[in-house]
Order: structure tokens, then C-alpha cells, then sequence
């Protein structure tokens, strides 16, 4: 597995991938950085919390070629006729592409650094949302790698991995808008107003309760909810574990 | 032949069997996706609903999303089936952070994942659900169309409304200098608990604040009087000036001029009458040619002179950060029961003394004391302190008088405003020693079945804000050049420059 990840990590940086993935973060996270540094008041949270929306395009990018690239060049035979455990394949992937968004993160350890010397205070919020960070990076990347697996083109393994992000960040919202259209369903069979509006919020409640953003909400004002992490932590083992099952498929397929 | 039938059904067979096992393999692939499936949401489940809260840690400044152990026994105290609604007449941000709903919105979330559906905490629009204005107040006595941005406390039909920025301390300072307000303390717990409190049992007691004497503001004083049950209005010192029955209590807080006549003699017929005032007057530099002469006629008939000059402390060990006008105050024997501090923090206070003809039938007693150093000053030249008498001697900064026979009616004079004044409050909030002292105070001087409350400490407001000599423009301009300009466009650089290489390989 060590071997995988050492590869994997050591790819993006002989590719341009890496490059642009960084250069995109350090650009946004130093515009954001900048913008609150220049008003006299920096908040890392809220730093951190605005750059959890660029995991819809860094995910995709970094993950994207994690198979489709393999799949492209060949090379992808090599795990399949290897004595290894695909599985083990799957998870150092998944490390490579985490430890690229810890390199990716050291901007933000800097900013820190420079918040500290200017006399600003790094609060136990932004503790919690470098945590949060973390552990939605891993869910997201699990996600970009299932997407990778699943399909034989980056492009497509990208905008696979961009739609189910973004899926997750409209939860919440996609929740409202049906619980509203179930609401009005009901209005139209002539049902009391009371069990409409029972129904819509345990419907929107339903859906959102899927929003990994909502969860983690509170970590950014220092409430650390453990059955926040586990969520991120077992959908990325569930989403690990469906790449590395379609995997074995494609190993053992009689096509 | 019998060898070629065998051959075949062997491969037949040895098929039969390739396929059957690829069979159960699929099996146990879907099968196994869909158990750990099952498991992953089962375990999300269980962690949420059951465990969700024991798993829950609040690592917050002074745990301000959290509610105290005081306000949890009051919930805990509360019979089954009671109800209180906490509305936020607005729909809630999604984003509280640097808002001033930061901390008072995930505190409600507290109180009511807490309460076991006693108290619930909801948002509504009023533009999107007039309804709820009708619901909260039928009669329309509190205006909540205009209350927009307000929270709505609501138990049994009664309603009481809290705006936001009243949850807060704020530095009165800033604020008349920039007209914006800074705060410095988190009182949204404070003001949440015993508002329910207020609600729930009723205010029993008014008291009265004399407004039109140039006087110090006392919001705070208000908050914490509302929190003891004492319902505050106030009252103009007019031609007219007469004290409505339902007075408990007058408050007489920093005047810059004197009562008139009207209001001396109103005034003297109420404490004669056994009602209950505070009187807290200063040495600024407002009022220092102000005597206080008719104030100090009411005063004079319990036995209490207010002096026309300030109290110099000059042992240091009694002076706050070295200064002589600002100052501790050791609490009288008659009062030292009353917190368990023994020292109280004074400012430009003015000698509080006892009057020339003393009333026999009136106990008067010193609340606050300087240290035998002391001396009296008063402002000279450039509003520099100018000593006027130079024999030390132990002076007092408050004293309290009371009917020998027992009857009611007591007098409280401060010769500070650090008891009553927003000033004061707004930098050492409404639980510093200074706040617990004047609420004991009221608590004597009310019926002790009138006064209740729930004291809980201001919390710590977090604060961003670097330091100006740090965070300079130059600073600035450095960060948008390294972060913005420099690093992302060497990543770019290195990003083209491989892939020309791979490109050529």
C-alpha cells in the first residue's frame, strides 16, 4: 500500500495536476486570507469554512485521473494480474490524494502563523474546522476515486465526481424543495394543514440529514460532534469499499 | 465415444461450475455493498440519535453554546408539560458567525436540545408567516411587526421581547465614538434564563428610574433589575412630578444637576411613606460646580450629606493601576454579609457623610468605605485633582439608612456611579462584584419573596481583531503579493514546465 501511495503522491507532482490544484487553493485561500487580513479581523473558520465549497473542483481534478489514468495508459492490467490486495490499491490512492490536500493545507497553517504574529487569535473554531476539513476532504475524495473507478474517461470520472459533490452541498436545499412539493401534493388531496407541514419538515429533515455541510456545522464555533466525523469516516470507508468491489468486477469479469 | 460423452460433460460441468461460482461471487459483492451499506447507515443512525449529544463536546470561550448548570436546574425545576417558546422573528442566517446571533443561536439550539421539549426555539419570518404576529400577540400590545431581527420569549400567553444586542455588554465608549457597537461581554444565557424566569413567575415589584436630571444611562441596571422580577420604568423629574403607587423602588442614578423642588418634595413624602430609592451621584467634571442642594435636603432627613468634592484614596494599596480617584472600597460591617467580596471598586466618588442634625429615629450606617489615607479633593486647574483637606481619614463612599422602628423604606446613597452606570457595567459587566453587590442591595431592600433570579456569569466574546501595529496596510499588500501573485504564479510556472516535458516524451 505504501508503495501505491509513495507513487501515487509522487504522480502529482510529475504531472501538472498537482501544480494547477495547489496553484488554484493557494490563490483562493490567499484571496480570502487577504480580504479578511486587509478588514483587521481574520476568523481561520471562516477562512476554512468558505474553502470547503473548492473541494467541487479541486476533488475532481486531483481525483479524476486516480484510475481513469491507469485505465488510459494500461497499467491499470498490473493490478490485475499482481499478487496484491486491490483493496490496499484503493486506499493508498485514497492517502495519496489526502496527503495532496495536507500539502495543499499548509497555506492555511501559514495563515495561521501569520494571524498568531499580528496578534489575532486562532480560536478552538478553527481548530475544529481544520478537522472538519480533514475529514470532509476524505469523504469527497472517496467519492472523486469512486467516480474514477467507475468510468473510463477522466472527464467523465470528473463531472461524475463534480455532480455528486455538488449533490452534497444541495442537500439541505434539495430537502426544502421537496418537502415543499410533497406539501403541496398533499394540499391537492385535501389534506389538513397540520400533517402537510408534519410531512414536509420530516421529509426535508430526511434528506438533509445526508448534508455532511450541516453536520459539521458546528464546528466552526467549537461544538465537536463525534456522529459528525463518523459520518464523513464510514461513507468514505462505505464509498472505498464500493470503488474496491467494482474493482475485484472488473478482475475477475469473464468479458 | 463413451471418452468423447465424458470429455463433454466434464467441460459442460466444469462451465456449470465457473458459472455458479462467478454466481455466488456476484452474490457475495452485492451482497457485501449492501450489508456495509446497511451497516454505514445503521451506525450513522444510531450515533446521531442515541449517542449524537453524550458525543457531543462544546470547546467554546467559556462554553457559550452551552447552557450552565444554572440554567439547567431551573429547566429541570420546571413541571412536566410546561412550554416556552423562543421565536426568532426572523428566518434564521445560514451562516451566524460574525453576526450578532453568534451566540445566542447555537445557545437556543442548547436549550432546547436540553429542555426535553419544554422550551422550543423556532424562526419565522414575519413577511413569510404573518400568522405567527397574531399567534404570539392577539391583542397586538407589543408592536412584534416592527420587532423584526428580535427574539420573541413566549409562556402561558405572555410574551417578552428580547433584542439581540441586549445579549451583549457593550463598550459605551466605542460607541459614542464610532456609533457602533463593540461588545464585550456574552450575557444571552443571563438574559434567556431569567427572562423564562420572569415570565414564569411575574414581575412583583417596579421601580423607577428619574430621568430629565442629565443623568448616566442604566440599561444594565434595567437587565439586572428585570432578572430579580423588578419590572423598570421610567420617570421624568417634571412640574408635575408625582410618583405613581405601584413604586417599589426610585433610582436616582449619576444626576449632573440637582431635583427641583417638586421632586424634593414628592420625593420626601415618599420615603416618609416607606418607599425604597438609590441615590448614586459623581465627582466628573459634568457636575462639579453642582452642590446638590435639594438633594441633599431629602438626603439630610436620613441622616446622609453627599459632599461637594471627591475622595483622593493615597494608599496604594487601595488605588486601582496607581490612580488616586480610582479606587477600592472596603464594605461596612453592617453590609459585609451581603457578597462574599470584601472589596469594591470606586470612581470619582464623592464623600457620602453623615448629616449635621441627626435623626434619632433613622439608623445610618457607611456601605463603603476608603482606607485611612484618604483625603478630599477636589478639581482644580486643568481638571487636576486639588487636595483640600490634608488630614487623612477613613471617608465613606456609600451609606445606607433605615428606620430604627423596623418600617419599611430604605436609602442607599453611592457617592459612584459604579453601581448603577452603564459606564461601568459596559467594561466590567453585569457580574462583576460590583453588579452582585447592588442586586444584594435590592434584595434587602425588597421583599425576599420579590427578588429572585438566576445569576450566570457574562461569557468571554471571542475576539479577531489584530493588532493594528501588526496588521498594517504594508502587511496587507505583502500577503496579496506572496499568496496571490508569487506563489500561484510560480505553481502555474512549474505546472506548464511539466507539462512540456511530458509532452515530449
Amino acid at each position: 500500500m505504501f508503495a501505491i501511495f509513495k507513487r501515487e503522491f509522487l504522480s502529482y507532482f510529475r504531472t501538472p495536476v498537482g501544480y494547477v490544484a495547489l496553484a488554484i487553493f493557494t490563490f483562493i485561500s490567499g484571496f480570502n486570507f487577504y480580504t479578511l487580513f486587509s478588514e483587521g479581523t481574520v476568523s481561520i473558520s471562516d477562512e476554512i469554512n468558505s474553502l470547503r465549497s473548492l473541494f467541487i473542483i479541486i476533488v475532481p481534478i486531483i481525483t479524476m485521473g486516480s484510475f481513469a489514468e491507469d485505465r488510459k495508459r494500461g497499467t491499470e492490467v498490473l493490478y490485475y494480474t499482481s499478487p496484491i490486495d486491490l483493496f490496499s490499491v484503493v486506499v493508498g490512492k485514497f492517502f495519496s490524494a489526502m496527503a495532496l490536500c495536507f500539502v495543499m493545507f499548509i497555506n492555511v497553517f501559514i495563515h495561521m502563523i501569520v494571524v498568531s504574529a499580528c496578534g489575532g487569535r486562532v480560536g478552538i473554531g478553527a481548530w475544529g474546522s481544520v478537522l472538519v476539513f480533514f475529514f470532509m476532504a476524505a469523504l469527497f475524495i472517496s467519492i472523486g476515486i469512486f467516480a474514477s473507478v467507475i468510468s473510463d474517461n477522466q472527464i467523465i470520472s470528473a463531472i461524475v465526481a463534480f455532480l455528486i459533490i455538488l449533490l452534497n452541498n444541495l442537500f439541505s436545499v434539495i430537502g426544502e424543495y421537496i418537502g415543499f412539493s410533497v406539501s403541496t401534493i398533499m394540499s391537492y388531496m385535501g389534506i389538513n394543514a397540520t400533517a402537510r407541514s408534519n410531512a414536509k419538515t420530516a421529509v426535508a429533515n430526511a434528506i438533509s440529514w445526508f448534508d455532511p455541510f450541516e453536520k459539521t456545522y458546528e464546528f466552526r464555533n467549537g461544538i465537536f460532534s463525534a456522529s459528525a466525523l463518523i459520518y464523513c469516516v464510514s461513507f468514505a470507508i462505505f464509498f472505498l469499499y464500493l470503488s474496491f468491489r467494482i474493482l475485484e468486477k472488473k478482475r475477475w469479469s469473464q468479458k | 465415444m463413451s471418452n468423447k460423452m465424458n470429455s463433454l460433460s466434464n467441460k459442460h460441468s466444469g462451465k456449470k461450475t465457473v458459472n455458479e461460482r462467478a454466481k455466488q461471487y456476484k452474490l457475495y459483492a452485492v451482497g457485501s455493498v449492501v450489508i456495509l451499506g446497511v451497516i454505514v447507515l445503521l451506525v450513522n443512525i444510531l450515533f446521531d440519535n442515541l449517542l449524537g449529544k453524550a458525543l457531543t463536546f462544546d470547546f467554546t470561550l467559556d462554553k457559550s453554546s452551552s447552557i450552565s448548570a444554572e440554567s439547567q436546574k431551573f429547566i429541570d425545576s420546571l413541571p412536566e408539560g410546561t412550554r416556552f417558546r423562543i421565536v426568532g422573528l426572523f428566518e434564521r442566517p445560514e451562516s451566524v458567525v460574525n453576526t450578532k446571533y453568534q451566540y445566542i443561536a447555537p445557545l437556543l439550539d442548547d436549550y432546547a436540545k436540553k429542555s426535553k421539549g419544554k422550551i422550543t426555539v423556532e424562526y419565522q419570518d414575519l413577511q413569510a408567516h404573518p400568522g405567527i404576529i397574531s399567534e404570539l400577540d392577539p391583542a397586538g400590545a407589543y408592536g412584534l411587526s416592527n420587532l423584526k431581527g428580535q427574539y420573541a420569549v413566549y409562556y402561558n400567553g405572555k410574551l417578552d421581547i428580547i433584542d439581540p444586542i441586549n445579549c451583549y455588554t457593550i463598550d459605551t465608549d466605542y460607541l459614542e465614538q464610532y456609533n457602533a457597537y463593540l461588545a464585550t461581554g456574552n450575557n444571552t444565557e443571563y438574559t434567556f434564563t431569567n427572562s423564562m424566569i420572569t415570565l414564569m413567575k411575574g414581575y412583583t415589584s417596579k421601580a423607577y428610574v428619574l430621568t430629565g436630571l442629565k443623568e448616566d444611562g442604566c440599561e444594565q441596571l434595567k437587565r439586572m433589575l428585570a432578572s430579580l422580577g423588578v419590572e423598570t420604568a421610567e420617570l421624568a423629574v417634571v412640574s408635575d412630578f408625582k410618583i405613581p403607587d405601584d413604586c417599589s423602588l426610585i433610582i436616582l442614578n449619576g444626576p449632573d444637576t440637582d431635583i427641583t423642588e417638586t421632586a424634593y418634595l414628592e420625593l420626601k413624602n415618599y420615603i416618609a411613606r416607606g418607599g425604597n430609592v438609590i441615590v448614586s451621584v459623581e465627582y466628573s467634571s459634568e457636575n462639579v460646580n453642582e452642590p446638590f442642594t435639594n438633594l441633599n435636603r431629602l438626603l439630610n432627613d436620613m441622616n446622609i450629606n453627599i459632599e461637594h468634592c471627591m475622595i483622593s484614596e493615597n494608599d496604594p494599596n487601595y488605588q486601582l493601576n496607581g490612580h488616586i480617584n480610582n479606587s477600592l472600597a472596603d464594605i461596612g460591617p453592617v453590609f459585609a454579609g451581603l457578597i462574599s467580596e470584601k472589596r469594591l471598586n470606586i470612581t470619582l466618588s464623592r464623600p457620602i457623610t453623615y448629616s449635621v442634625n441627626q435623626r434619632a429615629d433613622v439608623i445610618t450606617s457607611p456601605v463603603l468605605l476608603s482606607s485611612a489615607s484618604a483625603t478630599k479633593s477636589v478639581a482644580g486647574e486643568n481638571n487636576e485633582a486639588k487636595q483640600i483637606d490634608s488630614n487623612p481619614a477613613v471617608l465613606n463612599a456609600a451609606m445606607h439608612s433605615c428606620y430604627a422602628n423596623g418600617d419599611k423604606g430604605q436609602l442607599f446613597v453611592f457617592g459612584t456611579v459604579n453601581f448603577t452606570s452603564d459606564a461601568y457595567f459596559s467594561e466590567y459587566t453585569i457580574t462583576d462584584k460590583n453588579a452582585d453587590f447592588i442586586r444584594a442591595c435590592v434584595r434587602n431592600m425588597l421583599p425576599a419573596s420579590d427578588a429572585y433570579n438566576v445569576n450566570i456569569p457574562v461569557k468571554k466574546i471571542e475576539n479577531y481583531r489584530l493588532n493594528d501595529n501588526e496588521a498594517t496596510a504594508s502587511a496587507a499588500t505583502a500577503i496579496m503579493v506572496v499568496f496571490m501573485i508569487v506563489l500561484p504564479i510560480a505553481l502555474s510556472s512549474m505546472a506548464v514546465i511539466v507539462y512540456n516535458k511530458r509532452k515530449n516524451l
